[in-house]
This record gives C-alpha cells, sequence and structure tokens, in this order.
C-alpha cells in the first residue's frame, strides 16, 4: 500500500519518473553442485525489465562475484644470475571469481567516475580492493602489479570482462551466461544486475547462488577435515593394500 | 575423462594422471627411489595445489615403496637391521627439516631455497654417478663388485660403536649412519621428498654396501617415512585426497613392479649412469626455472598459505 502510494505520489508529481523500472532477475541454477563429474559449469541469468518506458535504449551490466580472500602477486627480478621472487603486492580481499558482463563495453554504458564508484569491471574491482604494501611502490608500479592480476586471473578463467556478454532477446529481456571455472571456489556467490538508460541508473537488483560440495566429494572433505588421525591411518592401510595387492598379483603371472 | 578430486577441489584428467604415476613408479622400482621430486613438479604442473600434491603422493610413495621393499625382501636383497639405524636419524633429521621449512616460509623465500637444494643436490650427486659409472663401464670387462679399499682407514672407520650389518656386507659404527639418516630426513622434509636419490648414491659409495641391497634397504627407509608421512599431513593440513593418492597408487604399484624387473635385468654401473643422467635432467630443469628469464616475471599466490 506504502509502494502504491509513493508511485502514485511520484507519478502526480512527476519529478521521478525514470525511476519507475524494475528489474526481474531467475538464475538457471541457485546451486551449483559440485560431483565426481564436475568439470566447470555455465550458468545461464534471465532478466525482464518491468515498467519500461517506452523509447528508452537500454543497457544492462551483470557483474558475479565469489568469495573473496587474500591474494598476493609476486615479480620475479634477476638478482646476479638468478631470478628471484622480488616485489610484492598483497591484495588483503579481492574476489575468487568475477565476471562483469555488459550489453556494450563498460566505457559505453556509463561515465568513467561511475565505472569507478560503482567498482563495474575488473581493473576499478582490483584498484579498489584493499591492500597493504610489503614495500613502498610507485603509481607506474602498482599499475603494474594490479595489471598482473587481471592478466593472470583471466587466463585461468576464474576473471572475466565481456562487453558483449549481455543479449537482448526482446526489448525488456535479456539474457547472460556466467562461466564457473573448474578449479572454482566453493562459497556464496553474488550477481549484481543494472539497469542503465542513457548512461544514468534506472533500476539494480542482486540475486545470488551457491557453489557446494556434494555427495561423495562433501562426505570425504568433512572426513579429512574432522576426522584427521583416522582419516590418516587409513590412507597409510590403503597404501600398504595397494603395494601388497600389486606385489601379489605380479607374483602370480 | 575427468574426474573432481575432493580435497585438491578441481577436475583432473584420470588417464593422464594414472599415465605419469605409471612412468614414476617405473623409475621407482628401477632405481629403489621414492620418486617424489619427479612426482611433485608434474603435480603441481597440472594444477594441484602444491600441499595436496606433497601429501596425497605420499601414500602413493608408500605404496610402491612397499611393493618393491616386498620383492626385495623374497629376493634377501633387503637389510632391515641398517635401515632401523637409519630410520633413528631420520626422526630427528625431519623434525629439524619441518622447524627450517617453515622458518623460510616465514623469510618468504621458500621457492628459492627449494629450487637451489634441488640444483645442489641432484647436480652433485647426478655429476658423482656419471662420472663414476663411466669410469667403471670404461674398465669393462671386469666382472669384479666395486674394489673395496680396505687396506685404508677413513675417519669414519675409526668411529665407536660399530656394527656388523650381514646383509650389507659392511662393520661400520652407527654414528655416521644415524647422521646419514638425520640429513636424508632433514632435506626430505625440507624438499618434500623421500630422500631415496640422496641415500642409495651415499650408502654405495661411502659405506660400498651392495647396489642391490642399497636399493631394497631405501626402499624400506622411504616406506616408513612415507606411512609417517601421510599421517602427519592428513592431522596438521587435511590435505590428502583420497581419489587423487588412488590413482597414483593404482599407476605407480603397477609401474614399479615392471621397475624392479627391469631393475634386475640391468648392470650396477648401467643403473648408476641412468639415474646419474635422469638426477642431471631434473637437476638442469630446476637451474634453468632459476637463471632463465620467465616467460611471465608475475605471480599470483591466493589464500594466506603459499601454495
Amino acid at each position: 500500500m506504502k509502494r502504491a502510494a509513493l508511485v502514485i505520489a511520484a507519478l502526480a508529481l512527476g519529478a521521478a519518473p525514470a525511476r519507475a523500472e524494475k528489474l526481474v532477475l531467475a538464475l538457471s541454477s541457485q546451486q551449483v553442485t559440485i560431483a565426481s563429474n564436475y568439470a566447470g559449469a555455465d550458468l545461464t541469468l534471465f532478466g525482464a525489465i518491468r515498467g519500461a518506458r517506452p523509447g528508452a535504449r537500454w543497457d544492462v551490466i551483470v557483474q558475479a562475484e565469489g568469495p573473496s580472500g587474500p591474494v598476493t602477486v609476486r615479480r620475479k627480478e634477476q638478482l646476479g644470475p638468478l631470478w628471484l621472487n622480488r616485489a610484492t603486492r598483497a591484495f588483503t580481499r579481492a574476489p575468487s571469481f568475477l565476471a562483469t558482463l555488459s550489453s556494450r563495453p563498460l566505457q559505453g554504458v556509463v561515465s568513467p567516475e561511475d565505472i569507478f564508484s560503482e567498482r563495474l569491471g575488473l581493473r576499478a574491482v582490483t584498484e579498489g580492493a584493499p591492500a597493504e604494501g610489503t614495500r613502498k611502490l610507485s603509481l607506474s608500479e602498482d599499475a603494474a602489479f594490479v595489471d598482473a592480476l587481471i592478466r593472470l586471473q583471466t587466463e585461468r578463467g576464474h576473471w572475466r570482462e565481456d562487453g558483449d556478454g549481455v543479449t537482448f532477446l526482446d526489448r525488456d529481456l535479456f539474457r547472460a551466461t556466467i562461466h564457473l571455472p573448474p578449479d572454482i571456489a566453493f562459497g556464496p556467490y553474488q550477481v549484481d544486475v543494472r539497469l542503465y538508460a542513457a548512461g544514468v541508473q534506472a533500476a539494480r537488483e542482486t540475486i545470488t547462488f551457491r557453489v557446494v560440495k556434494a555427495g561423495f566429494e562433501a562426505r570425504v572433505a568433512a572426513l579429512a577435515d574432522q576426522r584427521r588421525v583416522a582419516y590418516g591411518f587409513v590412507m597409510a592401510l590403503l597404501a600398504l593394500a595397494f603395494g601388497w595387492t600389486a606385489s601379489a598379483v605380479f607374483r602370480r603371472e | 575423462m575427468q574426474i573432481y578430486l575432493p580435497i585438491a577441489e578441481l577436475p583432473v584428467n584420470v588417464l593422464l594422471v594414472i599415465g605419469m604415476a605409471l612412468a614414476v613408479g617405473f623409475i621407482s622400482g628401477l632405481f629403489g627411489i621414492g620418486g617424489g621430486f619427479l612426482m611433485t613438479p608434474l603435480l603441481i604442473f597440472i594444477g594441484i595445489p602444491t600441499a595436496v600434491a606433497v601429501a596425497s603422493e605420499a601414500p602413493q610413495i608408500a605404496a610402491s615403496a612397499f611393493t618393491g621393499v616386498l620383492s626385495y625382501w623374497r629376493k634377501r636383497a633387503l637389510d632391515v637391521k641398517l635401515g632401523a639405524v637409519l630410520l633413528a636419524g631420520g626422526v630427528a633429521g625431519t623434525g629439524l627439516g619441518v622447524w627450517f621449512f617453515n622458518a623460510m616460509r616465514d623469510a618468504g623465500q621458500l621457492d628459492a631455497i627449494i629450487a637451489v637444494s634441488y640444483v645442489v643436490l641432484l647436480g652433485a650427486i647426478g655429476g658423482l654417478m656419471l662420472v663414476e659409472s663411466l669410469r667403471t663401464l670404461a674398465r669393462r670387462p671386469s666382472a669384479t663388485p666395486a674394489p673395496r679399499r680396505s687396506g685404508r682407514l677413513s675417519l669414519v672407520d675409526r668411529l665407536p660403536l660399530k656394527m656388523r650389518f650381514q646383509r650389507s656386507m659392511i662393520y661400520v659404527s652407527v654414528l655416521p649412519l644415524i647422521g646419514l639418516g638425520g640429513f636424508v630426513g632433514f632435506v626430505g622434509a625440507v624438499l618434500g621428498i623421500g630422500g631415496g636419490f640422496l641415500l642409495v648414491p651415499i650408502l654405495v659409495y661411502v659405506f660400498r654396501v651392495p647396489t642391490a641391497v642399497v636399493v631394497g634397504t631405501s626402499l624400506f627407509q622411504i616406506l616408513i617415512t612415507m606411512l609417517s608421512a601421510t599421517v602427519l599431513h592428513a592431522v596438521t593440513n587435511a590435505s590428502v585426497d583420497v581419489v587423487l593418492a588412488i590413482l597414483l597408487m593404482l599407476g605407480g604399484s603397477i609401474g614399479a613392479q615392471f621397475g624392479v624387473r627391469a631393475g634386475q635385468k640391468l648392470r650396477g654401473e648401467h643403473l648408476r649412469l641412468l639415474l646419474a643422467l635422469l638426477l642431471l635432467t631434473v637437476g638442469g630443469r630446476f637451474l634453468m626455472d632459476l637463471t632463465v628469464a620467465p616467460r611471465d616475471a608475475y605471480s599470483v599466490t591466493l589464500g594466506d598459505k603459499p601454495r
């Protein structure tokens, strides 16, 4: 009732008609289960724009983030004849998984200031990540480490930025595919979807999914973690059993 | 054919891992070495986190070693007494090695120290064995075993607490043997390997134990070390991956059998020449990593612990 009253009030005033849009989201799966045959997965996000005012050109930015943790980037430098890790840059919290998908390249959708204030894209997230310097780095040095992290995480398939990753199926219906890598981190994932019209954010909605171990994998991991001594001795006995079996089988031949 | 590893938390190709284990198992059985110094880099190369690779390899090395131990036991080419003395030193050495490992990791140069240690150890022992085996081969056809310089009394011969090891045909003080066990245990803990490639040549050249007995005894020592390492890794880090370990054991036990058979057909000096070349090759690979400009100078480490 309250919301309806507000909408009516807004419409009556005619002051903010641009805020009427609403995003409705759906993921092909709310839970990604890791079983023995898991080798990466694709999640499809569907979104509908409700209450879209006619004639506007919509842009959508989808940003999916996995659990965050500390990340260290090291650089090898030549010291005499040897190449050793010398300079390091530690990021106290950086996402293990990051995908920024948009209907057009980010620069075409939002202003450079908004890209950074809204943490959109790999560079903005990386530069905004809290850090602790183990060595004083100049600005250009620091940028080199940010570049390296983005490049290496992209090569591993854990980070991705795709200016063509959101497809409009209809005037107000869109789709984006999130590729999950084989060596994915477990835990909650958040997908932030932002709707833009002419560089102005019109709506924002979040949907989440979880990555969990299931069945055999979950039981083994739990056992290894909680019954450590028993697990260790079982592994040792297993080793002896394997060695003995191989010996017995080959002796008979 | 992919299978997901529950502890390493990534999928691997089953046939690739078994194939690698077969090859390393063959080498392990052939030379009486654990093969850890070959398997660790291979597993890390296919993306397994270092901690899981080292820990899951321990039961595989134990399984391969046990298969070999049974074979050599039946051929009476195993000196349990010598193995037990070596192990006594090994326990102390391993404890010291784990302490040193953690200290170096905190100092931040663990990778470089490991690489330099590999280059020095593999290069020195490989080079020594290469020269010796080539010399022996050049002296052919001398069917007699390595000559014993019985007339000369070295420092080792003058130490107290002498003990007779019938099967190895040596009569020496236990002090240098415990010291050797301690050294191998220390290096093994730092480098995450069984240490067979150190033990075999030192027993052959310094203590003049017959090659056939050395291989069986070295495997016995590796078996015990790796069984304790399996339990220790499981208890301290929960990093033993049962699926990975089973794949490695499957390939490793079979490979080791073929290796032991091939080893029986080869002459001692030929075996030592081959092992020397293998050690020099792996050592050279580590040297290249250290000295050649890296393709990518940057590397990313996730989490608190270095992987």
